[in-house]
Parts: C-alpha cells; sequence; structure tokens
C-alpha cells in the first residue's frame, strides 16, 4: 500500500500513539491529528474500506506516511482509537467522498449507454472529416490538373500517375475515392472510345468531390450513401443498433467475390418478397470462408439493417438467417428496360453516385450477333450483356432463344446478369 | 446530347490549357457551372451529363426477332444425372466422357442445355470427343454451334445419321465415320461417292476419308487407289493408298512390290536347308518414289538406307507371297528373319504390313508369339489388332508385369471395355508395378477407372501405400465414383 520504502520507514515511525494527540473511529472512518514540524498538527483521515486517505500535510506522497501510520497502529494496536463520531473536518470529507461515488457510479452507467464520450467521440469526426475534406481538395486538383494538360497521353502512363493519386487518398482515409482512381484507371485501358468514358469517370469523381466539400449541409441519408463512396463506414454496432430493422423472407440472387491482397470480399445480392434489394458486404481474410454461408438460390428469414442513405440498398444481417429454403418462384422484376430505367433515374435522383444498382428484368432473350452479347427485352429494346463469355453461352443454351427473367448488377452501360429463373432458379456452372 | 460529349472529349483530350473550353449545358442544368474554373466546368459538367445518360438511359430497339431453338425435349430431365453431367464434364477425363456419351445416347438422352458451351469448348480443342459429344449434344447443340464458328463440328448435331446431308454438310470426323458406315453396307457406293469429291477435298481431309476404304476392300477399288498414289499431292494420303494396294495382291502394285523384293531375298538351299539370305536393294531406284517410297529415313529411325528400302518393301509386299515364295508357315518365316543380320528392318516390315493387311491372322499370332519380341512392340502390335484379339495378347503381356512403361501404354492406348480377364490380369500385376514407384505410371492410374469393366465396378482395389502415387489414386477414387453413379442412373 506504501507508495515507497521510505514512506512505510516514516510510517513505522509514525506509530508510537503519543505522537497522536487525537486518535478516533467510527465505522466508517480512522482519524488522528499529528504533530508535524508545523505548530498545527496534520489532519489525517482514512477510510479503512477503500482504503483511502486525505492529510492536511504538504507531502506529495500518496498515501504520506501519516495515513500510513493510522493503518499501520489500526492493524497492531487497535485500542489505541477512541470511538466515536467524526469531528467536522473528517466527516465534511467523508460526505465529499461518497459524493464523488455516486458520480462516478451515474457516469458508469452512462458510459454503457452512450459508449463514448460524445465530445470526444464529435472530435474523432471532425478530425477524420478533415483529413478527408484535404483528401478530396487534393483530388479536385488532381482532377483539374489531368483536365488542363489533356488526357490523351493516358494510355501511356505508367500506373503509378494514378497508384501514386490512390495512396494519398488511402493516407487522408477517402479509400473509396482510392477505388474510383483505380477504376478509372481501368477506364483507360477499357478499349475504343475509352476517351468518353474516362472523361465522366473524371466527372463522377469530381462530383463526388464536391459531395465531400458540402458534406455538412447536405442531407443526413445522402451523407450515409457519400459515406459509402467515400469509403467512410459505420460501426456494425450502431448500425444493428440504431437502424430500423426490415424483416422478410430474402431469396439470396447473386454473389460475387473479390481478393485484394488476401483480403477476401463478399458480395451478395439479396431480394425481399416484394422485391426489395439488400446488398451484403462480407471480409474475410486469407481464405474465402465466411461465418455466415449464403448461396445462390436459398432463401431465408431473417432480419436486415439497413446503413443510412438516401437510397438503401447495403445491409447487415441483424440476426442469424433461419428455416433455410431455396428459391422456388420466380423473382419479382420488372416487365421491361424501359420501366427499370425510369426506377433507376429514381434512385439516381435520391443517390446521384449510386453504381453497380440491382436490376431483375423479366421476357429478356440473351442475343449474340457480330461478336457482341446484348440482352433483348419483351419491347425489342435492347442492352449490352456483361458476362464472362462461357456464362453468356450458358444463358443462350438455356434460353434456347426463348424469353427468361434475369438479375444482375446494372453499372450504367452494361448489365452484368448473375442468376436468372427459366423453369427454375439457376447461376451459372463458372460460380 | 451526343455532341457536348463530343466536344468536352476532345477538350479533355487535348488540355484545357491548349484551348478554350466553353462547355454549356441545356436550360437550368447550366446554372450548376457557373463561378468556377474552366477545369472544374468541364469536370462537372462531365459529372452532371454522366449522370444524366444513365438516369434518363433509353436503350436502343432491335426489330429483328432472334431466332430460337428448335423444339427438342431429349435433354436429360433428372437433376442427378444432369449434376452428375456437370462433374464428369468438369474432371474432363476423355475415357468417362466417351462413355457418359455413349450411354446416354443408348437412352436417346441429350446434355442438359447449361452445358452444352463446355461440351462444345472441348469438342473443339479435342478432336477424339467430337463423334461422341454430337451424339448428345441434340438439336439445342447444333443451334448453339450455329451461332459460334469455333463449334462448326457440331452444325450436324441432333440429326439423324442416315441423314446423307451429313456427308454434304458435317464436319470431317462426322463425314468419315458417315462414309465407313456406307462403306460396310454398300462398298461401291461408298468408294463412288469418295472418288467424286475427293480432289476437292483439303489434304488433311482426304487422309482421314480414306482409310474408309479399308473395310471390304476388293480388286475393284484398285483403279480409284491407283490413280490416288500416283496424282495425289500428300504424301500422307499416297501412303495409306500404298498401304491399300499392298492388300490386293493381284494389283499392279503389289507385283511390282515382289518384283523389287525377289532379289533380296535369296535361297541358299545348296548349303543349308532351307536357309535364306536375305540382302537388301543396293541402290534406290527413280520409279520406287512413285510408289510411295521415301529414299532417306527420318533422322530419328537411326536406320541405314540399305536398311531403310528393305523395310518399306517388306512392308508393301503381300503377306502370301513371302508364304508361296518360300513355301513356309508365318512362325517359320519369323524365326528365320529373325536370324538374318538385317532381322531389324525385316521384322518392323512386318508389323507395319500386318497392319494393312490385317486378314492374315497366322501372322499376327506368329508375330505375338515370337521368342525375342520385346514386350513394348508385343504390345504396340497387340494394340492393333481387333479387340477380341488385342485382349487376348494384352492379357499376356500384362501377367509378366514387369514393365511399367509397357504396362502404362498399354491401360492408356487400349481404349475400349476391358474383358474381366485382362482386368484381372492387370489387377495381378499391379502391385508389382506400383512398387516400382515409376513416375511414368502415374498417368495410367486414373485412366484405370475407366477400364473396369462394367460388372466389377464394386470391386474393392487395394492400393498400396505409395505417397507418390496418392494423387493419382485420389483422382482414379473420384473417376471410379463418377462411373458407378453413371451406370446406376443409366443402366444399360
Amino acid at each position: 500500500m506504501a507508495p515507497d520504502d521510505a514512506s512505510l520507514k516514516a510510517g513505522r515511525g509514525l506509530m508510537n500513539p503519543t505522537k497522536w494527540p487525537t486518535l478516533g473511529k467510527s465505522e466508517t472512518a480512522l482519524w488522528g491529528e499529528c504533530q508535524g514540524s508545523g505548530k498545527k498538527p496534520y489532519q489525517v483521515s482514512v477510510d479503512p474500506s477503500g482504503p483511502a486517505f486525505k492529510c492536511t500535510c504538504p507531502s506529495r506522497k500518496f498515501p504520506c506516511k501519516h495515513g500510513l501510520g493510522l493503518m499501520l497502529i489500526l492493524a497492531e494496536k487497535p485500542a489505541s482509537f477512541k470511538a466515536g463520531d467524526p469531528p467536522l473536518w473528517v466527516a465534511d470529507w467523508l460526505v465529499s467522498r461518497k459524493d464523488k461515488a455516486e458520480k462516478k457510479a451515474e457516469a458508469a452507467v452512462e458510459k454503457q449507454a452512450a459508449p463514448a464520450d460524445p465530445a470526444a467521440a464529435e472530435k474523432r469526426v471532425e478530425k477524420r472529416l478533415k483529413r478527408m475534406k484535404e483528401g478530396g481538395e487534393e483530388m479536385e486538383r488532381w482532377l483539374s490538373d489531368q483536365v488542363r494538360n489533356g488526357i490523351a497521353t493516358f494510355p501511356q502512363l505508367s500506373s503509378s500517375h494514378f497508384t501514386s493519386l490512390s495512396s494519398r487518398l488511402v493516407d487522408a482515409q477517402v479509400p473509396g475515392l482510392a477505388n474510383e482512381t483505380a477504376r478509372l484507371e481501368s477506364l483507360v485501358h477499357s478499349g475504343e472510345g475509352w476517351p468518353r468514358r474516362v472523361l465522366a469517370q473524371l466527372g463522377r469523381m469530381q462530383l463526388l468531390a464536391e459531395g465531400l466539400k458540402n458534406y455538412d449541409s447536405i442531407p443526413i441519408g445522402l451523407q450515409g450513401d457519400l459515406r459509402a463512396y467515400l469509403g467512410w463506414s459505420f460501426e456494425k454496432e450502431e448500425i444493428l443498433a440504431y437502424q430500423p430493422h426490415v424483416q422478410d423472407e430474402w431469396s439470396v440472387l447473386g454473389q460475387t467475390f473479390i481478393e485484394h491482397e488476401r483480403l477476401w470480399e463478399r458480395r451478395t445480392w439479396l431480394f425481399g418478397s416484394n422485391g426489395k434489394a439488400a446488398l451484403l458486404l462480407d471480409f474475410a481474410h486469407g481464405s474465402r470462408t465466411f461465418p455466415v454461408p449464403l448461396v445462390p438460390g436459398i432463401r431465408f428469414k431473417a432480419a436486415l439493417a439497413f446503413y443510412p442513405a438516401a437510397f438503401p440498398l447495403r445491409a447487415l444481417l441483424a440476426e442469424t438467417p433461419a428455416s433455410a429454403t431455396v428459391v422456388s418462384t420466380p423473382f419479382p422484376a420488372y416487365p421491361d428496360f424501359n420501366t427499370a430505367f425510369e426506377e433507376i433515374a429514381t434512385a439516381l435522383a435520391a443517390n446521384p453516385w449510386l453504381y453497380n444498382i440491382p436490376l431483375a428484368i423479366e421476357g429478356v432473350t440473351p442475343v449474340y450477333q457480330n461478336d457482341q452479347w446484348l440482352l433483348r427485352d419483351s419491347k425489342g429494346a435492347i442492352i449490352p450483356l456483361a458476362s464472362q463469355r462461357l456464362d453468356a453461352w450458358e444463358l443462350l443454351a438455356v434460353s434456347g432463344g426463348k424469353p427468361l427473367r434475369v438479375f444482375g448488377e446494372w453499372n450504367g452501360d452494361s448489365l452484368h446478369v448473375m442468376s436468372f429463373w427459366a423453369d427454375h432458379f439457376h447461376t451459372f456452372s463458372t460460380t | 446530347m451526343s455532341s457536348i460529349w463530343t466536344d468536352m472529349t476532345s477538350a479533355a483530350l487535348l488540355g484545357s490549357s491548349r484551348g478554350v473550353v466553353s462547355v454549356a449545358l441545356p436550360g437550368s442544368l447550366d446554372a450548376l457551372l457557373r463561378d468556377t474554373t474552366d477545369e472544374t466546368r468541364l469536370l462537372r459538367a462531365a459529372g452532371i451529363l454522366g449522370l444524366a445518360q444513365t438516369a434518363a438511359m433509353v436503350p436502343p430497339v432491335s426489330e429483328a426477332i432472334p431466332e430460337s431453338a428448335p423444339e427438342d425435349d431429349t435433354a436429360v430431365g433428372k437433376p442427378e444425372l444432369e449434376s452428375l453431367m456437370g462433374r464428369i464434364i468438369q474432371n474432363a477425363n476423355i475415357d468417362l466422357l466417351k462413355e457418359a456419351c455413349a450411354l446416354l445416347k443408348q437412352r436417346g438422352f441429350n446434355l442438359p442445355a447449361r452445358l452444352l458451351p463446355r461440351a462444345l469448348d472441348m469438342g473443339q480443342k479435342k478432336t477424339v470427343l467430337r463423334s461422341p459429344f454430337r451424339d448428345v449434344l441434340g438439336k439445342r447443340g447444333a443451334w448453339l454451334a450455329a451461332q459460334n464458328p469455333e463449334w462448326k463440328f457440331a452444325l450436324l448435331a441432333g440429326t439423324e445419321t442416315a441423314d446423307s446431308r451429313i456427308w454434304d454438310e458435317g464436319d470431317v470426323t462426322q463425314r468419315a465415320d458417315w462414309l465407313a458406315q456406307l462403306r460396310s453396307t454398300d462398298s461401291t457406293a461408298a468408294r463412288e461417292l469418295l472418288e467424286k469429291s475427293f480432289a476437292g477435298e483439303a489434304a488433311r481431309d482426304r487422309a482421314l476419308l480414306l482409310p474408309a476404304l479399308g473395310q471390304n476392300l476388293s480388286a475393284s477399288d484398285e483403279p480409284f487407289l491407283s490413280g490416288t498414289l500416283s496424282t495425289d499431292r500428300s504424301k500422307e494420303v499416297r501412303q495409306i493408298a500404298a498401304g491399300f494396294l499392298s492388300a490386293l495382291p493381284e494389283s499392279d502394285f503389289a507385283k511390282r512390290m515382289i518384283a523389287r523384293i525377289v532379289p533380296c531375298v535369296q535361297s541358299a538351299k545348296k548349303l543349308l536347308r532351307n536357309g535364306t539370305v536375305i540382302e537388301p536393294p543396293p541402290a534406290f531406284e527413280k520409279d520406287w518414289k512413285n510408289d510411295a517410297l521415301e529414299e532417306k529415313p527420318l533422322p530419328s529411325h537411326k536406320i541405314g538406307e540399305r536398311a531403310w528400302w528393305l523395310q518399306q518393301i517388306t512392308q508393301l509386299t503381300p503377306l502370301g507371297w513371302w508364304e508361296q515364295h518360300l513355301k513356309l508357315a508365318p512362325d517359320e518365316i519369323l524365326a528365320a528373319a529373325s536370324k538374318s543380320e538385317w532381322k531389324d528392318a525385316l521384322l518392323a516390315g512386318f508389323r507395319e504390313a500386318i497392319k494393312c493387311q490385317p486378314s492374315h491372322t497366322a501372322w499376327k499370332t506368329a508375330l505375338l508369339s515370337m521368342a525375342g519380341f520385346s514386350s513394348e512392340d508385343a504390345a504396340n502390335l497387340a494394340l492393333e489388332l481387333p479387340p477380341a484379339e488385342s485382349d487376348a495378347a494384352l492379357q499376356r503381356i500384362l501377367k509378366q508385369g514387369d514393365n511399367c512403361v509397357v504396362s502404362a501404354h498399354i491401360i492408356q492406348n487400349a481404349d475400349y471395355a476391358w474383358s474381366q480377364e485382362l482386368w484381372l490380369a492387370l489387377l495381378q500385376a499391379l502391385p508389382k508395378l506400383l512398387k516400382m514407384q515409376d513416375w511414368r505410371f502415374r498417368p495410367a492410374i486414373v485412366t484405370l477407372a475407366c477400364r473396369i469393366p462394367k460388372a466389377l465396378l464394386h470391386e474393392e482395389i487395394q492400393w498400396p501405400d505409395i505417397s507418390l502415387f496418392s494423387e493419382s489414386v485420389a483422382d482414379f477414387t473420384r473417376t471410379l465414383e463418377q462411373r458407378r453413379t453413371l451406370h446406376k442412373l443409366l443402366p444399360s
């Protein structure tokens, strides 16, 4: 209990009760007055249950030799203490101690409800937002530089032209913008017609940067969407605790796996019974094994918590999937492309940065002509089909040239079909 | 809108430092571009337009209605069978694929639609699978193949095999099958059909079609074969024609060959009873080239020129001539030949000759039972016999179980349904073969799973624990399991 050997020795030196003009004790405290070097004796109080000490001596050591001395007398000569009500100076100390203890307990309770000190949390958010905004400004300057110098030389530039910006954006805690930069680079090498695709992506990045600049003044929901594209994720616990849970029967309609330096990302698309789409993102280190197995073609009951967004898509499983069966009825789908695109326009009005939009359409026929894969809807409208070669052939083989119902991701240019319905639910042999 | 894009794209390509960028957006959108630099105006405009374009997407309309596949309800319906076929295609074991296709065909089933692209890709890469796949691709497969030039071989899948369209439009392997079929029922019609189109065929196709005449060969084929021998531009085709002509002992070709071999075979009766002295030709005569004889051996042959000439002439001489000329039976002729200092050339010639003159059964038996014949040579010869004869010969070789390379060669090349006896002979030899721990035996292990006769599919096999082979044994087990399921689902 003693802070060091010297204090203990000094304490022992005070064990003689004659050095203490008064020595008293109550149920909750010990006290004594000890003659020190000064005129007025030091007033020493001890709460042995703590133990807690209070002394009027100027020593910086804690507990001081006087407190220790009292405890030692209690241990070896308890009879030296005269029982009675504590004097006023002791009583005051005891009351103040009790108040503090209660406040501490209250604070602990409050802490449990709001885990972080809200002020500190706010400070952290401010700090991060500041760094992110600096990153966004840096990207904006970079974008302007590109357009000033001309993008004609992009295909000849080394990869570091883009990756150095990416890594600066990661440092600025906007990894989502780093991903946008990577996509920009891939579009540079996307073949004929690349300048227009690259320019559209540069424009998209400009709008993201401007969104970040005005982060504080945009609506809360849109802030959530923007955060997703900036790579500023929410704590899972926050989402589960504060977002409403949506109970439904969910069908797994599509799944892709992406690997980044041994980090596996699993993207799983779910459809609720009314066609409400949800995207689950899971991450696993080292291998492609995930704690909750989700396989396309299964259907399960669960509550999902959606991330805050103007057009909510990303969600978390709020409970373990239950009563899993197979997808045995056709999933809800739009009747044709134009109806789907009208819905997409509404979604984009809510979230202008939306990308990879889930889309289910019925009455679609795959067509292969002039080395191009297309999907044709019941009204004859055609859009490009973006799927791996064998998947596209498989879709055509199963269709037999007849209309079927497809589900996929729409990236603004083409539909990447992930599953389809023709008599029963199909995914592709490659996946 | 597209002209704005064009302007913006050229501005961005060139760079705003090299020219004035005047970007304007239609209507009220333009207000969004105010109060900023030229670069930001351009970027913001691109962002807004990109978004507007996605939001206001109106896909083009195509009037052309895609052609759908003809009705066909022969695809495998059972989910277990469908998933089994998926696994078998993924396994890509050629023997197993052939067996599976044959069993499906027997039951009148075709592959499920979703597997067709994979099967078509495999058929395109592996010619041996074309014919088996064609039997189970069905009309849906042919419809699909019509849309991909790489899959031409399957254009006539699902067509009745008797359909003469196969001859006019089919893939060369399919036409060869069809021609062989016709040859077995109407040999003259087959030859006449081939003769009519022969000159117009590609060299590679001629070499694949001509072997169909090997069946029911007769003197009436001589004019076509002689013509081909003297005029065809492909050496390979001329050699096939020469081989067939050698099997017609009355042909002019056979007579010319006999005239060439006679001086090489001198009777030495006076010195030694039944003694025969062999002396290769001293020179390569000019006209020999016309009969598909080669003056120079390939360097890989490691044979002298004179021996090489002797081997070729022996190969193309009617086997019956030897019996008549020497008044000896085939085994006696071979015994005498093996004493000659030219025995390598002679025996190689005989081994080749029997391939073109397969009706001389006594020669086969004699060749196979010859002492001093290496098991490798014996195996090669046995593999060229029709299955029933081959089977018996291979059994004898496998029972020795002393050469794992030869055994591996047999396992991989005797690609027909083995008899129980042949399989049991192999099983007996197997422990010995495996314990040699020769990596060259490894690829044969998985093939073994395809050689087990149907009746023995469920017998247990004890594999010695040899780590060198553990992966192949796992492969064996998987393949065997697929075969068992296949026969369970498609009992024949």
